[in-house]
């Protein structure tokens, strides 16, 4: 093995010779020196940064609105404290109609401003007016710690937070509810950019992504490119007839001789991506605290990605002995890479991944899937496939389906709350953002209205989630406490018709609020789960999981609290069924409590880091289903306390399951299939197999066996993704929901086939050298 | 023929085939059977085109014999463990710019299986028999081509190899370097070492080898120790060699001259200055000659000059690759 060394030495000599090598390791030197400065420090979360209020013109109209009443509110004191033309340019605030370029421009400018001086505002001790929040209910515990203290007694950044929270208390729909604590990012001893209101995991990932970025710009794409270029000539010059003549005289195998050449040709990318690597790691270890030796792992990934071109690039200087050759062919095959690849993500991305289905909904004798984009379809027996329902017939409809066809990853605000059927009114019922006001709007889809869609009235102020109750009434899970569905919902229930004329009726609201004493206060991450059985719900928020059972009245009220283990604002997924809660938690750990006490009863991470999508509970409480952001069912079986990984078609593609009933699972996988099993056999019942489309079967019979045998050097990226965060998927939605889609990364795909592709290249090249006359 | 050989080649043939169907067909080596004894410096000539290169290639491993048989020191040409007993100088020599002189025997060592203490051990001992220990540390990319083949030479003598194999060793350098490779090709056959040189300076290959073969167009035409190339008559006359013609320069009367010369055959007769003769005699043997010089002193003719026309290595060459490509020929011994 001495030669072989010798040659893949050789290469690491040549690499050290080469000027644009020393010329590259100067510019990361430059890089690292300048990022070298960059840290961050902790806040407290105070003032509204650009991203934290959700929509801020509506927001602002939602201001006018409270302020052109004559009652104090807080949007009324927010106007008072603003000066004299900001106030009356927010009193006049109108959005912008088509065209109306000048009226867009003033907009644009009374956002700033309007920002800008509330922020100021967020600073006085004098923002908060105990009459203007008369009927504001501060449920957080923080709001309440700081409420208890008088505002000459607290220090700035207590004031400042104080104000964000009753801010955030005042406009839930509008501004979500911050962490304690925000991160900023500084160089030297100068704070830049706006405060992050991240957890550390959040921010933890932030630096995990800029650092795949940073990787994945500079070593596996220019780093990549100028490799290419320089090491083209490699292997042409060791076959120039003036050399090779000499070498193959030595007593080496050919073949063995062209590997130890080609693995040595990897020396470049391996001293350029060391070295920038490295450097990153020792600067999100220094100044970050990330002592993650994960990120390392950076550095044969972006070797391995320039070993696939590379082996592209040494057979073509095999078979031509030009360097030029070597360029060019690799550069072409960089770019047949790319088309199928981008072609295959297109579809998935523009087409496939939208039409998955993430819920369904039984309602009686008719089934209901609603997929990725929120759009909902009813299975047709007769036509044997999905047929949209519950759509709605308006403008703000159409805008919403052109913006879902538009946008590759759907964003959280633009999904409908989750659908639910109301068996009390024999109707679907959601609750969808409006694109005009901001607030949440009931959606209403009676059966004898076949299904389609209709707006209701408002959903209670910060409404997160629709649940069911065991007798069939809907209950509203907001930010302030339970809402039971008891009047009617629908829009025009507040009018009459009276001689073809709609007389207006006194409003109504037709939620009532069920408790809890003291209000929930749920923050986001939160999740709420009811038990079908017996009617209590179980609740979580920022790291504490209430159980709720109804007392008087039917009034919900608390009858167990328990703080979770781990970070204390986790997201969580949770069910609730029979004498079981089932909490799926955003580092993987799938934890059954025992409903009596809360007490674990059994522990799991079979799916190491990946995350739980949904998790959902079979009446009678025995089964319960988690699905995995990619892809993976897990069933809980409370008899036996343990968690199975059935072995079923569409095993890691399946995306929802639902249990019609307390021995029969419906599994969704394949975008659209339904399959049911019988429990506990896993017999399958039925099956819901919609034909394919002609996308979907050019996707499935030729774009991605075609992508299965491809090469894909290009999602490497998304190896190291997987190797810093230990996670297949990838959140793309920065809500930290975890029910919200991720990016599913296949992390060892591109590994696999990229490894036989190279398999095969080098095969042909030694073959064709151990054949060959020279 | 029992003795043993460190080159033995058997009716070797060489065929391309060139063409995206393979089908046009190029027969570089016909049939060449020749060997080489240990110990000695033997020369392969040729001129271009002759398959020489090819004929070395066949040997290491290079190339693939069409068919014949090839040994090296016992084992099959191409065997990496007779590979690993021979040191080699390939023509046109190139080192990748990135070297010095020391890199690069480190690595050329290396691969022949040298560890780097055996390396450095020899290195600066070779380096200072080819004359490049000054420039040792030097980029070979400033290196001229004598200089490089210099380099070259070392590299095919670190592992101590029991077989040389010289690819045009001289090209490129100056008459002091040519000296040097002579020399060192002495030091090499007064070691036991056999040296296979393939060269165009005729001249050089009559001033080391032992034995020489010419090959023409894939033919061996000639194969045998130097001085029968020089001495022997060329083509069907190698089986017959011929005495060659006797030049005499004479001072004397013409008529003298004539009378004393009687039968003896006159090739050529030219007249000189100061009443001198050049006359060119066709000679039988030493007792025609003896004769005829005792009837020149006895007419008064005195002797100037007297030489027998020894043909050149280039002489003997030329006509060789003059005559027509017949069937491969069997080597004769010395």
């Amino acid at each position: 093995m001495r030669a072989y060394w010798a040659v893949i030495q050789d290469s690491f000599r040549e690499a050290l010779a080469s000027r644009v090598l020393w010329v590259l390791l100067l510019l990361i030197t430059l890089l690292l020196v300048l990022l070298a400065p960059l840290g961050y420090r902790q806040q407290v979360t105070r003032g509204l940064n650009e991203g934290a209020v959700r929509n801020l013109p509506q927001f602002i109209e939602h201001v006018r609105d409270q302020a052109q009443k004559p009652e104090p509110s807080p949007g009324k004191r927010i106007v008072e404290l603003f000066d004299e033309p900001l106030r009356a340019d927010v009193l006049a605030f109108k959005m912008p109609g088509q065209g109306e370029m000048g009226a867009a421009l003033k907009m644009i400018r009374v956002l700033g401003a309007f920002r800008e001086a509330l922020n100021r505002q967020l600073e006085r001790r004098d923002f908060y007016d105990a009459k203007s929040w008369d009927k504001t209910r501060l449920v957080s515990d923080e709001a309440r710690e700081l409420a208890k203290k008088k505002a000459a007694e607290m220090s700035e950044a207590e004031v400042g937070r104080w104000n964000r929270l009753v801010l955030e208390a005042a406009f839930p729909d509008f501004i979500p509810a911050s962490p304690p604590t925000s991160l900023r990012f500084r160089y030297l001893w100068y704070d830049f950019g706006e405060p992050l209101p991240f957890r550390q995991s959040q921010f933890k990932s932030l630096l995990e992504n800029i650092v795949e970025l940073v990787t994945r710009w500079l070593v596996g794409t220019i780093g990549v490119f100028v490799a290419i270029l320089v090491t083209a000539a490699i292997i042409p010059q060791t076959f120039d007839p003036g050399s090779l003549a000499l070498l193959l005289s030595k007593p080496v195998r050919r073949s063995l001789l062209f590997l130890a050449k080609f693995f040595g040709g990897c020396m470049f990318i391996l001293l350029n991506a060391g070295y920038l690597v490295l450097g990153l790691w020792l600067i999100l270890a220094l100044r970050f605290g990330l002592w993650d030796a994960r990120i390392l792992l950076c550095i044969p990934v972006y070797v391995f990605m320039f070993a696939i071109y590379y082996t592209v690039s040494a057979l073509a200087g095999v078979l031509w002995r030009n360097a030029i050759a070597s360029v060019v062919v690799s550069i072409l095959f960089w770019l047949v890479c790319f088309v199928v690849g981008a072609g295959k993500s297109g579809v998935e991305q523009l087409v496939l991944n939208k039409t998955r289905v993430t819920e369904l909904v039984s309602a009686k004798d008719t089934l209901f899937s609603v997929n990725e984009m929120g759009l909902t379809s009813r299975w047709d027996d007769k036509q044997g496939t999905w047929v949209e329902a519950f759509r709605a017939d308006n403008e703000e409809e159409m805008q919403r389906r052109v913006a879902l066809a538009i946008i590759p990853q759907v964003p959280s605000e633009l999904r409908p709350l989750n659908l639910v059927y109301d068996a009390a009114g024999d109707r679907l019922l959601t609750a969808n953002r409006s694109l005009r006001s901001g607030r949440m709007v009931l959606s209403l889809g009676p059966r004898d209205k076949a299904w389609a869609a209709a707006a209701g009235v408002g959903a209670p102020l910060g409404t997160m989630s629709l649940l069911g109750e065991p007798d069939g009434r809907i209950l509203a899970v907001s930010t302030f406490g339970l809402y039971r569905l008891t009047g009617n919902p629908n829009a025009d229930a507040s009018s009459m018709k009276v001689l073809g004329f709609s007389v207006p009726l006194p409003a109504r609201d037709p939620f009532t609020v069920v408790g809890p004493e003291p209000p929930l206060g749920m923050f986001s991450p939160a999740a709420a789960a009811s038990n079908r059985d017996t009617g209590e719900l179980a609740a979580y928020s920022r790291g504490t999981l209430t159980l709720l059972r109804r007392g008087e009245g039917e009034r919900y009220e608390r009858r167990l609290e328990k703080k979770l283990a781990g970070e204390s604002a986790d997201a969580v997924v949770l069910a609730y069924g029979g004498d079981t809660v089932l909490v799926g938690g955003e580092d993987g750990r799938i934890i059954a409590y025992d409903a009596a006490a809360l007490a674990p009863r059994l522990e799991f991470a079979g799916e190491g880091k990946n995350q739980p999508r949904f998790v959902t509970a079979a009446p009678g409480g025995r089964w319960f289903a988690v699905v995995f952001h990619h892809g993976a069912l897990w069933i809980y079986d409370r008899t036996a306390n343990e968690l199975l990984r059935p072995r079923i078609t569409g095993q890691r593609d399946i995306s929802c399951g639902l249990f019609p009933a307390a021995d029969r699972i419906l599994v969704a996988d394949r975008a659209t299939r339904l399959t049911e099993y019988q429990l506990p056999d896993w017999q399958v019942s039925r099956r819901y197999a919609p034909p394919l489309s002609v996308i979907e079967s050019v996707y499935r019979y030729v774009l991605s066996p075609l992508y299965t045998v491809f090469p894909k050097p290009g999602e490497l990226d998304k190896t190291v993704q997987y190797l810093l965060s230990g996670k297949e998927t990838k959140a793309t939605d920065r809500s930290g929901d975890l029910t919200a889609a991720q990016q599913e990364l296949h992390p060892w795909r591109p590994v696999w086939s990229s490894l036989a592709f190279m398999a095969v290249m080098l095969t042909l090249a030694c073959i064709y050298l151990e054949r060959q006359d020279f | 023929m029992n003795e043993p050989t460190v080159i033995e080649v058997n009716a070797l043939r060489k065929v391309y085939r060139n063409g995206w169907l393979r089908r046009r067909r190029l027969e570089v080596l016909r049939g060449v059977t020749l060997d080489v004894r240990p110990g000695e410096v033997f020369g392969l000539l040729g001129p271009n085109g002759a398959g020489k290169t090819t004929f070395i290639k066949i040997l290491l491993g290079i190339v693939r014999r069409s068919a014949g048989d090839a040994h090296l020191l016992g084992l099959p040409a191409g065997d990496r463990r007779s590979r690993r007993l021979v040191g080699f100088l390939p023509e046109n020599l190139r080192i990748p710019r990135h070297h010095t002189a020391l890199t690069a025997l480190d690595y050329y060592g290396k691969l022949n299986g040298l560890s780097s203490r055996q390396v450095r051990e020899r290195s600066g001992e070779l380096l200072q028999i080819v004359g490049l220990a000054d420039r040792a540390r030097d980029s070979v990319a400033k290196y001229s081509k004598g200089m490089l083949q210099r380099l070259g030479l070392a590299q095919a003598l670190l592992h101590d190899p029991q077989l040389v194999i010289l690819d045009e060793p001289t090209d490129g350098l100056d008459p002091v370097g040519r000296a040097q490779v002579r020399s060192i090709m002495q030091q090499l056959k007064a070691r036991g070492k056999t040296v296979f040189l393939n060269s165009h300076l005729l001249q050089e290959v009559e001033l080391v080898c032992d034995r020489v073969a010419v090959l023409d167009k894939g033919s061996l035409r000639f194969v045998g120790p130097i001085r029968e190339i020089t001495t022997a008559g060329f083509g069907k006359l190698l089986a017959t060699p011929a005495e060659p013609d006797l030049t005499l320069e004479l001072v004397g009367e013409v008529p003298a001259i004539r009378a004393a010369l009687g039968a003896a055959e006159v090739v050529s007769w030219q007249p000189l200055e100061l009443g001198a003769v050049r006359v060119v005699l066709k000679s039988h043997g030493q007792v025609d000659v003896d004769a005829c010089l005792d009837r020149l002193r006895q007419h008064g003719v005195s002797i100037a000059g007297l030489w027998r026309a020894r043909r050149t290595l280039e002489d003997a060459f030329l006509a060789i690759v003059a005559e027509p490509v017949e069937e491969p020929c069997e080597p004769t011994g010395p």
